[in-house]
């Protein structure tokens, strides 16, 4: 049987990089075909070019066989190429159902759009997801997760023979990421061909049936998802070895809790005691929703704390937006490092600086100099790859973005770093620098406090983990006791311990 | 790529560090910053570039243009509005933008004759009057796009109106007339030849220009306008920024106004209308974006000052002053979709 799709030797040259070199890569009916490699691997141009938003400059593209130009989106669509971008392309201010059927509702016979039948339609195509979600409803009322799943509902709609996936589970807990794969398995049961581009190699074992490996927009070699192994495509990813995935723990910090949260409760978190201890990670793990992220965000000051108290270094104070939370030694890493974290059309050198705009400046002036030793430094000891400080941050790939947003914080030097999420869409080299980064950060005295929904993350890095459920901390361990099955069943909510036991055992980890 | 823990440590002390260490790497941060520099100039370069080129086509079809009492008398002209694009630059730059300020300008005008002549305050006191009429009107915009959270077309689109009713309502729409002549030098009087409207102009234009390219103070505006959320998040007072700024646009319109009201020796509540369309189309001209985040002071004054020239041009060729609209708004629009497609070029997904 012939391929439904294949290139041949095509090569996509970007100002100053190659950054496709006469790939060959075929995907065959039915099957679902991995791509792995770093950021800067190829990976996205590889599915830019299938998508049609990038013409190659070289080498052949073909679909079911015939050689063809695809000139854009629509093209490829056309051709039964559906592609799901990581930024997702949806209409937050319309209903879900109007969102799977983008430009193609169906009409009744006086040619206006059919509700009922499209909200019907809807039901029945998100059914199969396992998921309750009303069609009527808006879109921006959803998570981002439920968005995603909308956003595949749409590409399944239009009877996608080719479906391509960017990174669909980098926003979405592991329950939901669960129910994406069982869906994925479903749709190559039908014969659906599906592309998968993961970092998340447990995923891409679980579910692929091949995996092809970029690095350095060159081909490395397509295996059969049987034959290898996690460290064997790792290897051939990076092409060294990972001696070991995360930097040691260091035991001992100090005894009082440098962040106490007390009762705190705001939108999305309720009633939560937590201590960070200086020199230590806490992780806080959770699924979707579970209220970590609002509850960082209120303890920044973002959207601050309704009730309860905070204490920083054994002194109450007072948070209602973010200058105030970094007066006190705070710094707060962003989920979302395009949306929140960075400001992707200024330089490297902007972004280091301002968040201490004041200490980069007289009393009124800045001093340039200051800024741009920053920046140069911060390129040099967090290992930015960038041509120099005045590169705009757009052009820089994943992991390093996330360096630059790093290198902005530790800039102020905090007491209490708070990263969400902080590998999210950064490549296996990348994600080890940043924990390095954070385990040092942690060595030097800070509390940090690591949200995530990687379990092996969460377990490889914490001192102490703790999981939150519906806006409240479950339990509490200390990181030799967690495993996790221990963790996940807290987090789905299998089980479950009273709060005053909960309180009770931390301050016995604590003490 | 190997990762070594301690290549990666953040150096502790690294705001206070920063001014170290520039000598060993001092010829290579010449070459990058002469490169931004290059980099920065573009749009103001291209600007020069049109506008010598304007000049010297004007210069070749008529005699009267090469004149220095031509160049004065555009100059002259375009001071005024040259103040408003300072503080309307400064919006831009931030993600917002101020249609009232043809409305404060006369109605800053207004008041500040209107104390002259009927409360008899001396001319400093009721300059300082007009320019607090200004910042009032600024505060109240400013107000209600950071607290309220209205959008900046609908609560300035508000106040042009509520400007200029007040500024009718108050004199019956008849001009304030009687403005002390000693008064009218602000606005007719030169030193060593240069018209005071000029002068004022330049002070104003050079200062801003310089406190945004270097202060800390204005380099947040680039920050909020490229994007809100991060700026937030940065610990940066987003609404007390934006709120000053318009409050900055605000004083800037009143100080037009007022030395325009001195050049004519009156407040003239029905001036001024349709001026923010020149103001804004200057601003994108000269590289400003509506979308935030970018634009300069100089780049403003040179959009300004092209599209000074262009209507000279108009009164010496002889067209009627009536075609101007068409003029002004097919430039803006060439403006931008020449910025649109040549950026959508370089786009990269």
């Amino acid at each position: 049987m012939g391929a439904l799709v294949e290139t041949k030797k095509i090569t996509k040259l970007f100002p100053g990089t190659i950054a496709l070199d006469q790939v060959d890569f075929d995907l065959q009916p039915g099957e679902i075909h991995a791509i792995a490699g770093e950021n800067g691997a190829g990976k996205s141009t590889l599915m830019l070019l299938l998508a049609g938003v990038h013409q190659p400059d070289g080498g052949e593209l073909l679909i079911a066989g015939e050689p063809v130009r695809l000139r854009d989106p629509n093209h490829s669509q056309q051709k039964g190429i559906s592609t799901v971008f990581q930024e997702l392309a949806l209409a937050p201010n319309m209903s879900v159902a109007e969102n799977v059927f983008t430009n193609s509702q169906p009409l009744n016979r006086t040619g206006l759009i059919a509700f009922e039948d499209m909200y019907q339609q809807t039901e029945n195509a998100l059914q199969m997801f396992g998921i309750e979600i009303d069609p009527k409803a808006q879109l921006r009322s959803y998570s981002v997760a439920i968005q995603q799943i909308v956003e595949i509902a749409r590409a399944i709609q239009r009877q996608a023979k080719v479906l391509i996936l960017d990174e669909p589970t980098s926003a979405i807990g592991e329950q939901e990421t669960d129910k994406l794969l069982a869906v994925l398995d479903m749709l190559r049961k039908r014969g659906v061909s599906i592309i998968y581009v993961s970092h998340k190699l447990n995923e891409v074992f679980s579910i692929s049936d091949r995996i092809t490996v970029l690095k350095d927009g060159k081909l490395v070699k397509t295996l059969n998802t049987t034959e290898t192994t996690q460290e064997q495509v790792v290897n051939m990813m990076v092409g060294r070895e990972l001696s070991q995935l995360f930097p040691p723990l260091k035991s001992g910090g100090s005894l009082h809790p440098e962040l106490r949260l007390k009762n705190l409760s705001g939108q999305g978190y309720s009633e939560v005691n937590l201590d960070v201890y200086g020199g230590s990670i806490l992780g806080i793990f959770g699924l979707t929703g579970a209220g970590r992220t609002e509850l960082a965000r209120g303890i920044f000051g973002v959207e601050p704390a309704h009730s309860g108290e905070i204490e920083i270094n054994g002194k109450l104070i007072k948070v209602t937006n973010p200058y105030q939370a970094m007066d006190n030694g705070l710094a707060y890493i962003p989920e979302d490092r395009k949306q929140d974290g960075l400001f992707l059309n200024m330089s490297i050198k902007d972004n280091t600086s301002v968040a201490c705009l004041k200490a980069l400046s007289g009393t009124v002036l800045m001093h340039r100099s200051k800024e741009e030793s920053l920046a140069r430094d911060s390129i040099k000891k967090l290992g930015i790859k960038a041509r120099n400080v005045n590169q705009p941050v757009s052009g820089l790939s994943g992991g390093n973005q996330q360096k630059v947003l790093f290198a902005k914080w530790l800039a102020r030097k905090p007491k209490i770093l708070i990263a969400d999420e902080p590998t999210r869409g950064v490549d296996v080299g990348a994600k080890a620098e940043i924990h390095t980064l954070l385990r040092n950060h942690a060595s030097e005295g800070a509390a940090v406090v690591m949200i995530s929904s990687e379990l092996p993350e969460i377990i490889g890095m914490s001192d102490f983990i703790a999981v939150m459920r519906e806006g409240k901390v479950v339990a509490i361990f200390k990181s030799s006791e967690a495993n996790e099955e221990r963790i996940a069943a807290y987090a789905l909510g299998t089980k479950t311990d009273d709060i005053a036991e909960i309180n009770n055992k931390f301050s016995m980890l604590a003490g | 790529m190997s990762v070594d823990p301690t290549a990666a440590v953040p150096k502790p002390d690294m705001p206070s560090s920063v001014g170290r260490g520039k000598s060993d790497d001092g010829a290579q941060k010449n070459m990058v910053s002469n490169a931004l520099g290059r980099l920065f100039q573009l749009r103001e370069m291209a600007m020069v570039v049109l506008i010598f080129i304007t000049c010297v086509i004007m210069s070749i079809f008529s005699p009267y243009f090469l004149s220095l009492a031509n160049f004065l008398a555009i100059a002259r002209g375009f001071s005024m509005e040259g103040i408003v694009v300072v503080g309307m630059v400064m919006l831009l730059i931030s993600g917002n933008f101020d249609l009232s300020v043809g409305s404060v300008m006369a109605l800053a005008g207004i008041a500040t004759a209107a104390l002259m002549v009927k409360a008899h305050m001396p001319p400093p006191i009721a300059v300082m009057g007009g320019l607090a009429v200004g910042a009032a009107a600024g505060a109240v915009n400013g107000f209600i796009v950071t607290k309220i959270g209205v959008n900046p077309l609908v609560a300035t689109l508000g106040m042009m109106a509520v400007g200029r009713g007040l500024a009718l309502g108050f004199t019956s729409g008849r001009p304030v007339i009687g403005v002390p002549n000693k008064f009218a030098w602000i606005g007719q009087g030169s030193i060593l030849g240069l018209p005071v409207p000029v002068i004022i102009m330049i002070v104003v234009v050079l200062g801003a220009d310089v406190l945004l390219r270097k202060a800390r103070a204005l380099r947040q505006l680039y920050y909020v306008g490229g994007s809100l959320d991060a700026a937030k998040l940065s610990g940066i007072n987003v609404n007390r920024v934006v709120f000053l700024t318009f409050v900055a646009s605000g004083i800037c319109a009143a100080m037009a106004g007022i030395i325009s009201m001195a050049r004519l020796t009156s407040g003239v509540p029905t001036a001024f209308v349709g001026v923010e369309l020149r103001i804004i189309a200057a601003c994108v001209i000269g590289g400003a974006s509506l979308s935030g985040g970018e634009g300069s002071v100089l780049g403003a004054l040179l959009g300004l000052i092209f599209m000074a020239l262009v209507t000279n041009a108009m009164t010496l060729f002889g067209v009627s002053i009536y075609w101007e609209g068409v003029i002004t708004g097919s430039i803006l629009i060439a403006a931008v979709s020449i910025d649109m497609l040549s950026r959508s070029k370089l786009k990269r997904y």
